[in-house]
Formats: structure tokens, sequence, C-alpha cells
């Protein structure tokens, strides 16, 4: 090789003073600006681990092909108790890491506390809220049994539950499964803290009528629905899929309705899933879900993996997990979302980030595909440039650009995808969440959205142990 | 005929694209027909009916994406079908940068990943961080041009190593200017293309040789810097070699101009050695050097400075070289008459006042080969001639503006002109000034209008000190954003003696002074 193609033609990466790139661009030629900053905020010792740490490089490049290749896919609809495993008879599953009743945040115990009624394992709040701090119910996260939850992530063992499929081949991770509930809409819900009776009352409509009316349908589909293939689409339609799904909803709706006709008989019962549907342009968030989980678990174990394969809060602690660093939890506590709130409601209300839901962002979208929905760029500051920054910025500290889920704004670039915990040690650029705002009582329910970065000390705690684990 | 056919199962991908890459292949030669399509039945039906519903993809799915090529030839098919796919994740780079080019990337390889042409990286970020970065650069297979300065020797020699191993150039540290591909980076002068391709380890020695190559009416192919330190014996020339071995080998080439100050001597044996071996003619020019080294070597020609070397490039390549030659005109030689006899007698000495190193540099060599015991900051001969105090001149002394101790913390002189136009001031104040001597640069990447700048402390420093003598010399083109008559025209407004080259400017300086000796 030599210098000689060089001379045909410059195309600059300016890292450094902006002055050279503009001189450039004055001259029409091609210069990206790069914005360097001093590596792991100049810290020698970190450098030094960093460097050590391109061991990693390899089992990155392994585990991204796994998460490239995953393709989700929703099978059918089962039952908590029956489908998850490992789930127990008094077991109630939460979102984010593990925790105890005493830590609890507001939502979070409202959210048990409804579950405690929804099972009738106790009459009133007064005794559901007696029941579960006396130690006798366990409390799970969702994560250790395959599944996902948004906000409180609250799943009790009668609640219907979505079964997604990887079904990519075997040998890239294909043949898992990943769970959630299904969505129950916006407003006063029990994922937002609310156990009012009109919260429970839908919750067993949802188990008796609307759960039931899926099932069949999807059972009558050829092969279920390719999740990936609607995450894909809805990016195309201004979702991000984590804060705003309505395209995506659509989609499924439009796919499953000749279905739902075919399967169902009883046309009012038709007629009440569909409405349904039409009310809740959130109800593909618990598909996209666990469609992430069950893409980013092939990681998982991947040995000398640096990506994230979950972010995840608990209304009290943020926590991560790393593909090379197995089922450990990292984690801090969880900040405080910045956002837009209902009206009556302000940011004295929040609780502090809450949900599995960072799993879409730890997919890739969500916030770090904010490109695609500039429907939605009120929660960034109110710009596209706005949004295209917050998804240029998270370029810097992922392994890849995903194959299937790519921006049109970008000129179909892939989104951001493999959350490198050495890039974000090294940049100091911290993953971008997207999410809803839970009151900090409970009983309450959503009461906003907005945006928040991930906290740091997860990051740095996961970085420790790399450096323990792998840097020898 | 051949049909090549893949079904890429749960890959969703826009339609509209689809129909791009299908149109892009569909047009290629060999190729009979194309089409990337998701396998509805709608679609498929449209397949079968333009005869390309191969076996392999009549079972696809709506959520499965079929490619199918039908070519003359089946490796055409599968070579076309190959390039199909990598179309579906392509980045565009047609239409200039990628999508992401006016927002700041975060890092270089995400900088990578959205423009995988780019093939410079140009670093100014601070010394000791440079290495890392640049090695990275490296192993992504592109060029680096350094400007940051304290950067070690020991990373310097690692880095050129590894660039020489890989084909890649590495230019610098302390690389201010390099002209490639007719784009100029860093401190450059806008110049017409032409045929002389200019190697240097002197920033402002190559754009002094650049503006007198333009006097000329010559062109510039290419010019790389090497940064200054890449011709002392411990780095040996590295970046000098290789890059007298590629203009050795481009087409456009026609004359090479290799300029520095003197390398050292291992160095300077294999710089000279591998311009001897370039079959095209090659002028070679150390400021304050001796031609003896350059004349040994048969094909090499030698000149007495950088605007001479630029002129002589400009006539080996077939062109007039008059312009370039420094020569002090009767005007010239009567103003300095005229000022000599009306000025105090205790104004003898020489004050350089400068923003260009290698012009510095030249000060010394040319006023100093009729003036001795000229002292600087940045010394032609480091054993004796540094400044007891940088920051106060006494007797002869030139002083380097762009010099560490100056700039730390601050823009680069050539940026802003302030702090020279305080030290010109300063000099000038000082009664045993007779002459103070400049540059003036411009050119991309230098201040807007640095003459102007100047000629307001000028004007200023007549009106306390009218004896002393100014003289400037200003390296410019007249495609430079600054406009080279104007800022001559606005200096010699207000009362600076303007040569046509650094080198006419030190020989007027050197007259001055010889008079002063002569009273």
């Amino acid at each position: 090789m030599s210098a000689k193609k060089l001379l045909e033609g410059v195309r600059v990466a300016n890292v450094g003073v902006e002055l050279f790139a503009e001189s450039l661009s004055a001259q029409n030629a091609p210069v990206v600006q790069v914005d360097w900053r001093p590596p792991a905020g100049g810290d020698p010792e970190m450098i030094e681990h960093l460097d050590r740490l391109s061991v990693c490089d390899a089992a990155n490049d392994d585990a991204i092909e796994r998460l490239q290749a995953a393709r989700p896919v929703w099978v059918d609809i089962g039952f908590a108790i029956e489908d998850i495993p490992g789930m127990g008879e008094r077991t109630l599953l939460h979102a984010g890491p593990p925790i105890t009743w005493e830590h609890m945040s507001g939502p979070l115990k409202g959210a048990m506390i409804g579950a405690a009624l929804l099972e009738g394992w106790a009459n009133d709040a007064k005794a559901a809220e007696k029941l579960c701090a006396s130690g006798e119910i366990s409390f799970e996260p969702c994560h250790h049994h395959s599944t996902v939850g948004p906000m409180a992530g609250v799943v009790s063992p009668s609640m219907p539950v979505s079964i997604i499929e990887n079904r990519a081949p075997e040998e890239l991770g294909g043949g898992g499964r990943a769970y959630c509930t299904l969505n129950e809409g916006l407003g006063k819900v029990l994922r937002y803290g609310a156990y009012s009776p009109d919260v429970l009352a839908r919750l067993r409509w949802m188990s008796d009528e609307l759960a039931p009316a899926l099932r069949a349908a999807l059972r009558v589909t050829p092969e279920g629905l390719d999740i990936k293939n609607v995450i894909a689409r809805a990016l195309q339609m201004g979702d991000e899929a984590h804060n705003r799904n309505v395209a995506a909803t659509s989609t499924v709706a439009r796919a499953l309705m000749p279905y739902l006709a075919e399967a169902v008989s009883d046309t009012k019962v038709i007629t009440r899933v569909a409405e349904f549907l039409a009310g809740n342009d959130h109800f593909f968030l618990n598909l996209a879900m666990p469609a992430a989980k069950a893409s980013l678990d092939t990681m998982a174990g991947v040995e000398g993996c640096s990506l994230v394969y979950a972010m995840s809060r608990n209304g009290t602690d943020f926590g991560i997990r790393v593909a090379g660093l197995g089922d450990a939890w990292f984690t801090a506590p969880a900040k405080h979302p910045v956002g837009l709130f209902f009206p009556g409601y302000s940011q004295e209300d929040a609780n502090p980030d809450i949900g599995d839901s960072a799993i879409m962002e730890t997919l890739g979208v969500g916030g770090f595909a904010m490109a695609a929905a500039p429907a939605i760029v009120e929660f960034v500051g109110g710009s596209t440039a706005e949004a295209f920054q917050a998804t240029n910025e998270m370029y810097g500290i992922t392994w890849a650009r995903s194959r299937d889920y790519t921006l049109p704004a970008l000129d179909f670039a892939g989104v951001p995808t493999g959350i490198d915990v050495r890039q974000v040690i090294e940049t100091g650029i911290y993953p971008v969440i997207n999410t809803g705002i839970a009151h900090r009582e409970p009983g309450i329910g959503q009461i906003g959205a907005g945006v928040l970065r991930a906290p740091e000390a997860p990051f740095q705690k996961a970085f420790e142990a790399l450096v323990e684990k792998y840097s020898g | 005929m051949a049909l090549a056919v893949r079904v890429l199962s749960g890959a969703y991908h826009d339609s509209v694209k689809l129909m791009r890459i299908s149109a892009a292949t569909s047009g290629r030669p060999g190729v009979r027909g194309a089409a990337a399509l998701m396998g509805t039945p709608m679609n498929l039906e449209q397949l079968a009916a333009s005869g390309l519903l191969a076996e392999e993809a009549k079972g696809a799915g709506p959520n499965d994406l079929v490619l199918v090529v039908e070519a003359d030839a089946p490796e055409t098919a599968q070579e076309e079908l190959t390039l199909m796919e990598a179309a579906l994740t392509a980045p565009r780079t047609s239409g200039g940068a990628g999508p992401l080019a006016n927002l700041s990337a975060p890092t270089l390889d995400a900088a990578l990943a959205d423009d995988p042409g780019i093939n410079l990286a140009l670093f100014s970020i601070p010394g000791p961080s440079v290495r890392r970065e640049a090695e990275r650069a490296l192993k992504k297979g592109l060029h680096c041009l350094i400007f940051s300065d304290n950067v070690s020797l020991e990373d310097e020699v690692a880095l050129k190593r590894m660039g020489r191993e890989r084909g890649l150039l590495v230019m610098g540290p302390d690389c201010g200017t390099a002209h490639i591909g007719g784009v100029g980076l860093g401190f450059c002068n806008v110049v017409r293309p032409g045929g002389i391709g200019i190697v240097g380890a002197a920033g402002t020695g190559i754009q002094e040789a650049m503006a007198a190559i333009d006097a000329c009416g010559g062109g510039i192919s290419c010019a790389l810097g090497t940064g200054g330190r890449d011709v002392s014996d411990a780095v040996g020339g590295l970046a000098m070699i290789q890059a007298i071995e590629t203009l050795s080998e481009d087409a456009a080439t026609e004359v090479l101009l290799v300029l520095g100050k003197p390398p050292e001597p291992a160095a300077m044996g294999k710089v000279l050695e591998a311009a001897a071996q370039c079959a095209k003619p090659v002028v070679a020019h150390f400021v304050g050097g001796h031609s003896e080294d350059i004349l040994a070597h048969a094909g090499l020609h030698p000149a007495d400075s950088l605007a001479e070397a630029g002129g002589l490039a400009v006539s080996l390549g077939g062109g007039r070289a008059d312009a370039a030659a420094p020569a002090l005109d009767s005007e010239t030689r009567e103003r300095i008459a005229g000022w000599s006899q009306k000025k105090d007698r205790g104004r003898r000495f020489l004050r350089g006042v400068y923003t260009g190193g290698t012009l510095c540099a030249e000060a010394q060599a040319i006023v100093g080969s009729t003036i001795p015991g000229i002292r600087s900051n940045a010394p032609l001969d480091k054993s004796h001639g540094a400044m007891a105090d940088p920051m106060r001149s006494q007797g002869h002394a030139v002083v380097d503006m762009g010099d560490d101790i100056f700039t730390r913390g601050k823009p680069h002189p050539m940026i802003d002109p302030a702090p020279r136009s305080a030290r010109l001031l300063q000099e000038a104040r000082d009664p045993e000034t007779a002459v103070v001597l400049f540059d003036v640069v411009l050119g991309l990447g230098a201040h807007e209008d640095p003459a102007g700048e100047t000629a307001i402390a000028i004007e200023s420093a007549r009106e306390s000190s009218p004896d002393v003598l100014f003289i400037a010399s200003v390296t410019g083109t007249g495609g430079d954003p600054q406009g080279l008559a104007g800022q001559r025209a606005r200096l010699a407004g207000a009362g600076a003696l303007v040569a046509d080259t650094h080198a006419g400017a030190c020989l007027a300086a050197a007259a001055a002074l010889e008079e002063t000796l002569d009273l």
C-alpha cells in the first residue's frame, strides 16, 4: 500500500481545533469534526486499563453477531405461573435490579399492593401492604426470569404474558424466549403503581377476554408475528419504540385483525379487543421489550464481552448487566427523569427512574433512535437537531450499527447498538434513556414522560469488574 | 444466463430503498435483471411475471427479503448478489460526507462509520494524547497529519515507523502546513494546481516557497509537511523519505522541492540519498544549511533562499523564475540610504519579530551572513545564539513569536496577531532599535486581516519612534482570502518597506544595517 491514493483527494476527520474543519469546509473538502475529549478524563491509569481491555474486541464482535441475528417473534400468550421459568405461587416479579420491600419506591409498592389484591391474597390495600411487608411474598426481578416489565414491571402468577421467541439459528443464540405482560394503556394503571378498582377490573378483563382472544388470533397466524420486522418498520414511521409506539401498535393491530376475526366468533369480543388496541398507543411497548430482551440475552455470558445486555431500574436503583460479567448487577441510585408533565403535576411529584423499558435503549432504539421520531423531539429539547444529536452521540459508545433497525432521516444508517462499557468510560458519554414518569406516591400513576442519562457509577463499577476479570 | 437468489429471513427494509438497490444492480454490465423486495404474495407474483422467481424464493414470506439477480454468467450473478446484500447496510457516501457530517462525531470510530471514505486524520489535540489516537487512526488505515506539538520523540518515531509499515503518511508532529488533492490543510496558501510537489520539514517555509511559485506563475501538485524534528537523526527523516518516495511515484508531480531546516548529519544523508533516487528534478534547500551537501548528489539543485527555491522549481518545470529572484532594486537602496542619513545614531540594531518559525530562521541565515551576532529565542546555531531573555531583546535579535513560550494557552500569532503587534511596539520604543523586520503570513487558517492589525501597530510606533525602519515581507498569493496586493498596500501605506519575498526583506534589512555600520 502506498500513499499515492491519498494524493487524489482527502476526506478528513478533524480531531481537535474546529478552525481546521471550517477551513476545509470553506474549500468544499469533505470533513467530519471529531468531538475529541481526553479519554477517561485523562486518567493515565484508566487509559492503561482501557488499552488492556482491547482483548474484549473479538468477543464483542461475536456477541454483536448474535444480537444482529436475533429474530424475535411473538409466538403465543400464556400465563405467568405456567410459562415464566421459575415463577413461584407466591412470587411477584418487578422491574430493575433486586430490591427489598423496605427500599421500594411508591409506585413499585403500589403495584405490589395491586398485584396482591388482583391475586386475591388480601382484601384491601392495608392488608396487602402488611402481607408484602411480612416477608411471605418473594420479590424477584423480572430479568431473573427471562421477563421484562415496563415501569413497576410487576408480574403476578395469574397474569397473562406474551411469549417472544428468538428464531435465529441456534448457533447464534436462537431459541431463547422472553416474557412480558400485556400493556394496560396510559393513565391510572398498575405499572405506575395505581391499584384502584377500575385498574384491577381492567386487568381482570385483560386476563379473561383480551389475552384469550389475542392468543387465539396468534395461534392461527402461520408463524406468529415478527416483532423485529415491526420495530424496523415503525422506525420508518416515526416511532423510536419506547416513548412513541403508535406506528408499531397500529402495524400490529393491522396484522392481527384478520386472524382475530378468523379465530374469534363473538363479534362483541372482537370489537372490545379492537377498541382496546385502538385506544392504547403503547400496546406495542410490551411486545418490543421482550423482543429486545430475547435479542440481548443472546449476548449474556459471552466470555470477554464488554457489551451491556440489560439496563434497568426499580424506582430506587438503576442497574446494568454486562455480557462478559454473567448475571451480576452493577447498580447506583436511580436518577429523576427530566420531562414534560400532565396538567397538575410537576418535577417535584416525579418518582426516580423506573422500569425494565431501558431494555429498548440497550437494544439501540428509544433514546438512541431519537433521530427516527421527530414527533416527540419535545422530550429532548424541542428540535430535530437535538434529536439527531442524541442519536449521533450514542454512536460514540456503541459497538455497531444495527443491520435491521435503520433511521431514514440519517440515510438509513443503522441505530447505534451494543453499548460498550469501555467506550462509555473512555468518552464519558452516558446512555440517553427515554421514559415515562411515575408519581412518587403509590396509586396515582403516570404523570408525564421525559428523558435522562444513565447514572455513571454502574458503568464505572462494571468497568472495574472487566478490568479485574480480563485485563490480567 | 444465470439466476442467483438469496432470501434473508426477518430482515425489513424500506421499499423505496430496495427499489434503488434493484435499479442500481439492474443497470450494471452483464446484468439482465435484478430485484430486491419483501416476499409478499404480490411481490412474488411480480417476480414470477418477470421470470425471476427462482425455486429458492418461492417459499419466502412477507417478512423475508428476497434478492434476485439474473446475469449473463453465473459468476456475475453471484458477485452482484453479494454487492446487493452489502448495499443494504452500506452508508451512502456518493454526495459528499455522511449524513451526520454536519454534527460533530463523538469519536473517530463513529466518524469512520458515518463516512468510511475518510482517509486522513488531522490531530490538533494535546501532544501527550496524540500517540494513542494516531495509532488508532493508523490501524484504521488513515494517513495522519499531526498539528499538535509536545509529542515525545519516542512517540513520533513509533508513529512514523507504524505509518511506514502500513504505507501511511505521518505528517508531523508540529506539522502546520500541507496541500493535498487541491485542498489546503492547516496554514496553507491558495495556489494553482501544477507540477511542483513540495516536501517540507518547515511550515512557513513551505508557504514562502508556495508564494514564490505562485508569483512565478507556477502551481502545486501537492505539499506534504513532516514536522521539523523529522530530519533529526533520532527520527532519521522517516516521513520526509516516505514523502519523497510518494511524490516520486506521483504522476502529477514533475519537479520535487525539498525544504526544511538543515537535517542532522545522518538524516541528511538518508534524505538526500532518497532525493537523489528520484528520477525527477529535485530542488533542495535547507534554511541556514550549506549547498555543498546538496551539490554532492547528482540531480539535486540547491538554492539560496526559500523564494529562490520556489522559483527554481518553476523554471525546472519549464516556467519562468524571475519573480522569485531576491535582489535589491535601486528604489529600495535609495530609500534605505535616505533613511540612514536621517536616523538617530544610537539606533543600530536589528529586531526581527516573526510569526513564522522558518521565516525567523531564514532571517537569521540571510541577514546573519553579513551581520554577525544575531540572537534569537529559536537560534539557528543552538550552541551560541540564544537570547538571554526572549521577552526582552538586546543587540541584534529576531524573535519567533510562534515559539512555545509565547503560545502556551494562546492562539498562534498567525491566527491572532495581537501579541506580535505588542512586541513590534516594544521593539520600536527601544532607542537602540534601527530596523524592525517582520513577516505577514496569509492563507487559509491565518487571521483574516493580519496586515491591517499589524499596520495599526506600525502607525502607532512611527508616531513615537519615527526613525525606525520597518521592513516587511508578505507570504501569500493572489488567491488567498486576505488578498496579497491589498495586504502589501496596507503595510506600505503605514510606512513599512514591503519586499516581494522574505529573502528580499532580509537583504533590505542587511543593507540598512550595513548603512548604520558605515556611519
